[in-house]
Formats: C-alpha cells, structure tokens, sequence
C-alpha cells in the first residue's frame, strides 16, 4: 500500500465517528426527546425508523445528523389526509419544542433560540401495507412530492462496497464546501467507482476527482428506489462546484501531496507554540466584534 | 462563464486571492457582487500549513466601500456572540468603524490582513481560550471601546459631534466644543478633532453615523 493511500485511509478513519463517541451519545439522547415528542403527538401510529448515513455506515463527523423516518401508513389519517397536511402536522408538533427549518422533505431541528441539534426528521406516507415504499412531500421541484423508498437506499450504499471513498469524499466536500447534498453525491460516488471496487482509495478518490474535473457536465445519476425520480435539477446545482473543487484539490495534491488538502492527521506536538507564533506574527491584529 | 461576469478589476482581485489560497474558488457571480468558497488555509509564521476552515466570502460589487461578508460553513466556530458568530455562520470580524480606519484597497489585503487574523484569533481561543489583541465588547459598547482606544472618550454623542465637524475643522476649531463646556473647540476637545482629521474620510463618515444613533438609543 502507498503511503497517500495509508494517509487518505487515516483521514477517513480520524473524521469517522465511533458509536461509543460524545457526539453518537449526544445524537442518540436528542433523537430520543424528539421521539418521545412524536409519540406524545402520534402515539403508535407514527412507524418511526431511522436512516440517513449512520444506517448506511457513512456518517463522518465534518458533517454529522441523524434522520428519523416519521411515516404514517396509507389510510392513516391522524397527522392529515394529504402529505401536505402530515408534513405540516409533524412541522408543528416540533415546533413546540424545536425551532424547525423546513427542508426539501425533511425537517432539521434546532434548540429553541438555540444551536442545531444536527437531527432531520422525514415525514411521509407508505404507498401501500407492505411498508416498504414511501410518498413524501417536497417543498422544491417540480412536483410537491416524490416516491422513494429508504431501505432500497440504505442496502445500495452498504452494497457498493465503496463506503470509505464516500466519506472521504463528504469529507473532502466538508472541508472545501463543496455544493453538493449528500443523497445525490453518494449515488454519484457508486456509479463513478462502479468498476473501481477493487481499487485502492486514493486511486479510487483521484478517479472521483478527474471525472468531477473532466466531465462534470455529463454526470447523471438514477434514484436506485425508484427511476422516475428525476435529479438532474440537483445535480445541475452541483456540477460547478465539483469541477472547479476537484480541479484546484488535483491542483495542490500535485504541487504539495494530500496533506496540503487534508492537514495533518494528528496534531503536532507544537501545535499551541505554532498557534501562538501565527497570533504573534498577525498584523492586522484585528479585535473580534459582534453587534 | 462566472468569470465573463467580472469586471477587470474583479478579476485582478480574485486571482491575487486564488493565488494565495488555492483551495478558495469562485463559486457564484452576480451584478451585485461575487462569492468564494472553500478551504481558508491558515500558515504559522515559518509558513507552514496550521489549519483551515470552510468559508464563503461574498465581495460586494463596490468594494472596498462595501465590506465583505465572510461566512464559516462548517459549524467547527460555535454560533454564538461570544465567539464573534452569527447564528447563521456570519463571522463578526471587526467593527465597520476599525475596516475603514485601515480600508483595504484590495481584496488580497482584506484576506491576508483582518480575515486571517480573525481566524487565527479563533484558533487562539479554541487553544488557549483567550482572543490574542483582544476583542470588542458587544454592540455599541465596542463602539465605545473603540473610540476610547483611538478617540480617548466613550461619550459617542461627543465623539459624533466632533466627527461632523471634521470636514469644517479650520471654521469648527473656534466654535464652541460641541461638549458643553463653552470654550472653543481649539481650548477644548482640539486634540479629539485633529486625531480624527487623520482618518479615514470613510471612516468619519462611518462614525458619525453609527455614533449619533448609538447616541440616541
């Protein structure tokens, strides 16, 4: 193995989160207070599951939440008749507790006047008894709601047996700001790397980098739950930024290594002594203010 | 295509920062501005690489009148006041008063003098807990502090006073002192007057504004 891809594999392992990490506890706790609100509010009728990256084995900690699938079955009809309306009645049972953003599907929560919580809750509707497909409604797109299928998702990405080259990949997105959300990037990955499983990671992330480079304006993906979903419009948002992202990152591995990307993977010893010498030699010697 | 949308000007200013900050890019144009975005890589003073954070700059079209406003994506700087954030991420870097008293006249000057320096600040405190020049308190006392520091007096309406003369000051140096104490200016508050005779003519026009309103609230 190559000492870049020892380092690539090292920065994947100092972002991942273990489960018996503070920020783990901490999610698990929140997400228990944010049941226990559904519940009050739904009692069983709310099928409550989880999702997002910790389910599908990618979470890492430059980026960390978790989702809570809050579905109600088909003829349901507690939290409203329409998705709109179940949307809407999950919306405001959280907002007595939480200040909450809507998203495209999902709702994030925050403390009251306080910090996020880094928690998404995801309303939605079974299609039919077996559970297993889901109607959400969405506030951007074309349509008001989608058909999706959140087991289908999770069991694609543990399959694609490339999860490292995703998280190192949100890590790289974290890191640089890269535009791109989550749920497309990790279908982008699995389809880039298709024929790259048995590659190495760095070799795996520099084929990622090139083709975000190189052919930005022809990357297209297909929601593996359900083919009529159409994302191109999130991926258009994308493109950008993954290219002009991956062409300055091939940039500076090539003039510096991946450590001029990345940083270091532990702290040097000196590191308080660096800090205070970068203050020192700061000229502009700017006083902090908040109105 | 985004860089079609830049002036010249525009253009100088970005690739001077590109250039120092390789993983910064441009990320979106408009007719009102531009913005960067990516990794804000800091050095320590052998110039090797100490850290980074996730940022946006958005450069207004009329900087460096218009201040730009520099985002922290990551939620690594806690959001709260005391930590010169912004809940949405804006970053309080330093007060407008202070960006006018050393205006950059480009954009490389902003980003390598107050924007470093805010975030070499900010890995200080997460070290060491402590603001290395230390910081100005909240609102309108850091005005205050501010203009104790450079003015010697935290009486904003005095100091606005005194500020709106700056551009009579041959006349306003023998009228009273807008203090109340009835001697001219000359006697008086003269020294408050020259200090503010070498800044700045932004920077007056900053203060007089912000220190009649902090005044009359």
């Amino acid at each position: 193995m190559s000492k870049n891809n020892d380092f690539l594999n090292a920065v994947v392992a100092k972002y991942s989160l273990a489960e018996d990490s503070t920020e783990i506890t901490e999610l698990r706790e929140a997400r228990k207070h944010v049941e226990e609100c559904l519940r009050a509010k739904y009692g069983d009728a709310a099928r409550i599951r989880y999702g997002g990256s910790h389910k599908k084995g990618t979470m890492v900690s430059t980026s960390y939440d978790l989702d809570i699938l809050c579905y109600f079955l088909r003829d349901e009809t507690v939290a409203g008749e329409t998705l709109k309306a179940i949307y809407e009645s999950v919306q405001a049972t959280l907002t007595e507790s939480y200040d909450v953003r809507p998203k495209r599907t999902a709702l994030r929560l925050s403390a009251k006047k306080g910090s996020d919580i880094r928690i998404d809750v995801v309303p939605g509707r079974f299609v039919n008894e077996d559970e297993s497909d889901v109607h959400l409604h969405q506030n951007e797109g074309d349509k008001d709601y989608m058909k999706t299928n959140p087991d289908v998702h999770i069991q694609h990405v543990i399959d694609s047996e490339v999860r490292d080259a995703i998280k190192l990949t949100k890590i790289w997105r974290d890191l640089l700001a890269v535009t791109a959300k989550t749920f497309v990037l990790e279908l982008l990955v699995i389809k880039l790397l298709v024929d790259h499983k048995d590659d190495d990671l760095e070799a795996q992330f520099r084929t990622l980098l090139e083709a975000f480079r190189d052919d930005s304006q022809s990357l297209c993906v297909e929601d593996p739950a359900n083919s009529n979903n159409d994302l191109s419009g999130l991926i258009d948002e994308m493109r950008a930024s993954l290219s002009t992202a991956a062409t300055s990152t091939l940039a500076t591995v090539d003039a510096g290594g991946w450590e001029d990307v990345f940083g270091k993977i532990e702290p040097t010893s000196d590191r308080a002594e660096r800090i205070q010498s970068a203050a020192r030699a700061d000229v502009a010697r700017v006083q902090p203010w908040a109105t | 295509m985004l860089r079609q949308q830049l002036s010249e000007h525009q253009i100088r200013d970005l690739d001077a920062v590109l250039e120092a900050q390789p993983l910064l890019r441009l990320e979106s144009a408009a007719p009102d501005g531009y913005t960067m975005r990516g990794a804000f890589v800091l050095h320590d003073a052998e110039g090797a690489r100490l850290d980074s954070f996730a940022v946006e700059l958005v450069v207004p079209k009329e900087f460096p009148i218009g201040r730009p406003v520099v985002r922290e994506l990551n939620g690594r700087i806690p959001r709260v006041l005391n930590r010169h954030m912004f809940v949405d991420g804006n970053c309080c870097i330093q007060h407008p008063v202070a960006y006018y008293l050393n205006q950059p006249s480009r954009l490389i000057d902003y980003v390598d003098g107050p924007m470093k320096s805010y975030f070499v600040a900010q890995l200080h405190f997460e070290a060491f807990g402590t603001w290395p020049h230390g910081e100005l308190q909240h609102g309108d006392d850091g005005l205050r502090q501010l203009c104790d520091e450079k003015l010697g007096s935290t009486n904003l309406a005095l100091v606005g006073a005194v500020a709106s003369l700056v551009r009579h000051w041959r006349r306003a140096k023998r009228e009273h002192c807008p203090c109340g104490s009835g001697r001219a200016i000359l006697k008086c508050h003269h020294a408050m007057l020259n200090a503010l005779r070498r800044w700045p003519p932004n920077a007056v026009t900053y203060l007089v504004v912000v220190a009649n309103e902090a005044a009359k609230s």
